[in-house]
């Protein structure tokens, strides 16, 4: 959806919230490009979300519209037919509905990996915003459902197994590479099997029984395997069934 | 059937002998530690040899025996745990199976841990072989109150099963009489597996069975696969084996299906489909066992748990090992040096003996000298030191106590980018570096194999200790011996770290069975003993006489004070030492543990503090103790890593001696100016 041009002339430094300075835009002319466009939807959608009709001065309170032309973007989501105006409130047509909410799927993804890699929640959300443009939906979709199932076995209380205490585990994850998991899967610690923490060592190994047996896993091999504590023999949770 | 010998390219592996008429070939295979070795050895007696199998570093031993007057032909196969083609072992056993070498596989398991132990005899059943099941160590089992139904394993498995109690021989004569009826059909097909795994696996099958029936693609199809079920090909191409997918990629489309049977049963259960199929083995097994197998007493904690809470504490553990590694050395040396000091008197008369037999003095000088000498000091040096360190190390390995050791130090072999596992070899070094680095082949990748093999090339063996402590220890002090070792810890560690950073692959970590620990029986010891010590009779002995030949021919020919006197300038100012021990150096790679006797002969006085410093002595016990390893060494490096490795090691080390020994003469130098 290439916008056509429209002149406009701001300065504008702000500092981002990760600290940087940026100079957005400095008396340039200004075009309204895809990611203003795709931003008000998001905007507007998450108004709706919230129940509420956004108006013109709502928009441009927004902070992720922030230095945007909003005024601008608004006539040409009108012109493009993905809101309608009327008086003073704006509100998505369907079409700007379907891509509002796509963009806004991408954001929360993104926001939620950078937020579990550890990243402070504003500068979580700004590089959310940026990444929200680029990604593809069918890999948002995906890594989506990924996300949940791995937050779900983090919720379940999953650890790597060198954190792991002595007691009863199913494996939850095998982060490794493919040779340690075939050999891992031979010596019979696949994913969901059972397996007993006898002992560690400090920074050194830990002694698992798997299958009756007893193994010894290097430290680095027991970081890279994700234990979930086993409540009872009964229920076999699969993290992935 | 085929002769196993000439019908594929492993005839090399045995060609170095055994009966050629044998009738029917039994493999023995199985987990690593369930007795294999034991059966073997019970089978064959001494009637047995070992040979390589071609281009891979695994050993395969071969015996044949009588029974009730049939020849049979045994072979051991290296220990596993799968089938898959990961290591070299299990792609040599898996060969050897799939290409019908054996006409019956028995297949060893220990039924202490029968669970896992039938994750390999399923594979086994699906190959189809015809097979037996071993249940060994049935006098463990029972101790720990377990009581197996070998009737519903065999019923289960659709193989027979015959328990034995292999370290007292209990049960072997009926697994051979039992293995013998096998060899005449090949079973049906194994245990079923779950439904979707099934379907999965008819789909592959069906698939490869119209490309083989369909002439135009029939021919991407190898003659070595014919014999094979088209289910164990089906599993391995799901499992998405590279080996197998390898050798069918002509065979039509069939690589292709199955990647797409693959994913569709990788899209039901969210992990891949060899984690899947693995898991539904284990299920398998898991019901097996659990119905053959049933707990008669409930005991608490066994004494081995207890010990085990003690062996590997975090603390305790490690005084444990300190205790070990001291008791351990102590009796080899005490013993060693006992038995050293015997011999030696022995043949010295011998020797007086021998040449107040008036042969001609040309003649006598060159049998005694050149060869008797050398086969004696090959006695001397492998049976006293040898004798005590193998039947040590048997014990330790039958005892599962060096499993411990690898667990404890494992953090620490980390570092150098090796894992527990490694500090065998490298231990094994301060005992004799040939079997250090034979025994590096107990890790599974190449690049493991030959950063441990070149670390445990530069601890100080025990000939090497010998001129450490009878020069250093005896003439400078306690502390200054000490100090060397010390050195020498770290320059391993650095060359290891080297070795870490730039060979390419990287570091996987331990992944290793613990062993229930339990009281080894010691005729097992004794026998394994005999054998190691054959090995190495065989293997180095030759290498110990040529080179005590070449050391009298060229001091025959007087060709060595040249040599000395052309090097005096950088023996005397660049490492400090007297010109005449370089004589000594150079004579050390061909045998290092005469070092200390040559130094002797060169000075003319075994009172070392007479005629050199302190300085002089500790330079050359540092350059003994890190400069090539001797010939021998050289000679398994060769055999275990090839020729271009074991030249490139051996001259590094040369150098890194070298330069460690001027420089530690030059420090010298400049404190004793100092002070
Ligand atoms: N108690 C007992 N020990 C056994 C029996 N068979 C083997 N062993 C011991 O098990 C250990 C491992 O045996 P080994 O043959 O080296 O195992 P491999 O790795 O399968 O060749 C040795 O210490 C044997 O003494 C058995 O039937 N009973």
């Amino acid at each position: 959806m290439k916008a056509h041009t429209l002149s406009y002339r701001v300065t504008l430094t702000r500092i981002s919230t990760c600290g940087r300075i940026e100079t957005l835009m400095q008396d340039e002319t200004r075009d309204i490009c895809r990611e203003d466009c795709e931003e008000a939807m998001e905007a507007l959608y998450r108004f709706e979300r919230d129940g509420r009709t956004a108006t013109l001065s709502d928009l441009m309170q927004e902070p992720d519209l922030d230095g945007r032309p909003v005024a601008d973007i608004v006539m040409e989501l009108a012109l493009n037919g993905q809101v309608e105006l009327s008086g003073d409130s704006v509100s998505l047509t369907p079409r700007g509905r379907d891509i509002g909410h796509r963009i806004y799927s991408r954001h929360i993804l993104a926001e939620r990996l950078l937020r579990a890699l550890g990243l402070r929640e504003s500068c979580a959300h700004e590089e959310a915003c940026r990444m929200e443009h680029i990604l593809d939906d069918e890999a948002v979709a995906e890594a989506t459902k990924r996300l949940d199932r791995f937050e779900t076995m983090l919720d379940s209380g999953v650890q790597r197994l060198a954190d792991a205490s002595p007691g009863e585990y199913h494996v939850a994850f095998l982060a490794t590479g493919r040779t340690q998991r075939r050999r891992l899967e031979d010596m019979g610690i696949g994913q969901g099997a059972q397996l007993r923490v006898w002992r560690k060592q400090p920074r050194g190994p830990v002694e698992v029984e798997a299958h009756g047996a007893r193994l010894a896993l290097g430290r680095g091999v027991a970081t890279k395997i994700l234990v979930a504590p086993h409540l009872n023999s009964n229920s076999d949770t699969q993290l992935d069934s | 059937m085929k002769d196993p010998l000439t019908a594929t390219a492993a005839g090399g592996a045995f060609a170095n002998g055994g009966p050629a008429a044998a009738e029917t070939t039994f493999a023995l295979v199985g987990n690593a530690n369930v007795g294999k070795s034991v059966i073997f050895n019970a089978l064959t007696g001494m009637n047995q040899t070992i040979g390589n199998w071609p281009g891979k570093t695994v050993e395969l031993a071969q015996g044949a025996f009588l029974f009730r007057g049939k020849r049979l032909r045994v072979i051991d196969l290296p220990g596993i745990y799968s089938l898959s083609a990961y290591s070299q072992e299990e792609l040599v056993a898996r060969d050897f199976l799939a290409g019908r070498m054996a006409d019956v596989v028995i297949d060893v398991v220990d039924s202490t841990v029968l669970e896992r132990n039938l994750y390999l005899a399923l594979q086994l059943r699906e190959l189809q072989v015809p097979l037996v099941l071993a249940l060994n160590l049935t006098d463990l089992a029972s101790k720990e109150g377990l009581e197996i139904d070998a009737d519903v394993l065999s019923m289960e498995l659709g193989v027979p099963v015959v328990k034995t109690a292999a370290a007292s021989g209990k049960g072997l004569e009926e697994l051979v009489a039992v293995a013998l009826t096998c060899s005449l059909g090949r079973p049906g097909p194994g245990p079923r597996y779950g439904r979707e795994v099934e379907e999965a696996v008819l789909q592959v099958e069906e698939a490869l069975a119209a490309a083989i029936a369909d002439p135009v693609t029939a021919s991407g199809f190898p003659d070595e696969y014919a014999g094979v079920p088209t289910r164990f090909i089906a599993i391995k191409l799901l499992e998405g084996d590279e080996e197998m997918e390898h050798q069918l990629t002509s065979l039509g489309d069939v690589v292709q299906i199955a990647h797409t049977v693959a994913g569709k049963l990788e899209a039901v259960h969210g992990h891949d489909a060899a984690g899947v199929i693995a898991s539904e083995r284990y299920a398998v097994a898991g019901r097996i066992s659990a119905e053959a197998v049933r707990r008669v007493d409930v005991t608490g904690r066994s004494t081995g748990e207890r010990l085990d809470s003690f062996l590997l504490h975090k603390v305790l553990g490690w005084f444990a090992l300190a205790v070990a590694l001291f008791a351990m050395f102590g009796i080899i040396f005490i013993v060693g040096d006992k038995f050293a000091g015997l011999l030696e008197e022995l043949f010295e008369w011998w020797e007086e003996a021998f040449f107040a037999l008036g042969l001609h003095p040309g003649w006598s000088d060159f049998l005694w000298r050149g060869i008797v000498h050398g086969v004696l000091a090959g006695v001397s040096i492998a049976l006293p030191y040898l004798v005590p360190f193998y039947l040590i190390l048997s014990f330790l390995e039958n005892s599962g106590y060096l499993a411990r050791m690898a667990f404890l130090t494992d953090s620490i072999m980390h570092r150098l980018g090796l894992h527990g596992k490694a500090f065998i070899p490298i231990f094994l070094g301060y005992g004799c570096t040939v079997p250090a680095v034979l025994g590096t082949r107990i890790m599974e990748r190449d690049r493991d194999r030959l950063i441990a093999g070149i670390l445990a090339t530069l601890i100080p063996c025990s000939a090497r200790t010998v001129v450490i402590l009878g020069l250093v220890g005896a003439f400078v002090g306690f502390w200054a011996a000490i100090s060397l070792y010390i050195i020498n810890l770290i320059i391993v560690f650095i060359v290891g770290r080297i070795l870490n950073k730039y060979l390419p692959g990287d570091n996987v970590g331990l992944i290793m069975e613990m062993p229930k620990l339990r009281t080894p029986a010691w005729r097992v010891s004794l026998k394994q003993t005999w054998f190691r010590l054959k090995d190495f009779v065989i293997f180095a002995f030759p290498i110990i006489v040529a080179g005590s030949l070449v050391l009298w021919g060229l001091e025959r020919l007087g060709w060595l004070d040249p040599v000395a006197s052309a090097l005096a300038p950088f023996t005397e100012t660049v490492l400090g030492l007297p010109a005449v021990t370089l004589i000594v150096l150079v004579f050390g790679v061909l045998r290092k543990e005469l070092a200390l006797i040559m130094l002797a002969t060169v000075l003319g006085t075994t009172n070392f503090g007479l005629v050199l410093s302190a300085r002089e002595m500790f330079v050359f016990a540092l350059i003994v103790m890190l400069y090539v390893p001797c010939v021998s060494t050289i000679a398994v490096m060769r055999r275990e890593y090839g020729a271009k490795i074991a030249a490139l090691v051996s001259a590094g080390e040369v150098v890194v001696a070298l330069a460690l020994g001027a420089l530690v003469n030059w420090i010298w130098n400049l404190v004793a100016a100092i002070v």
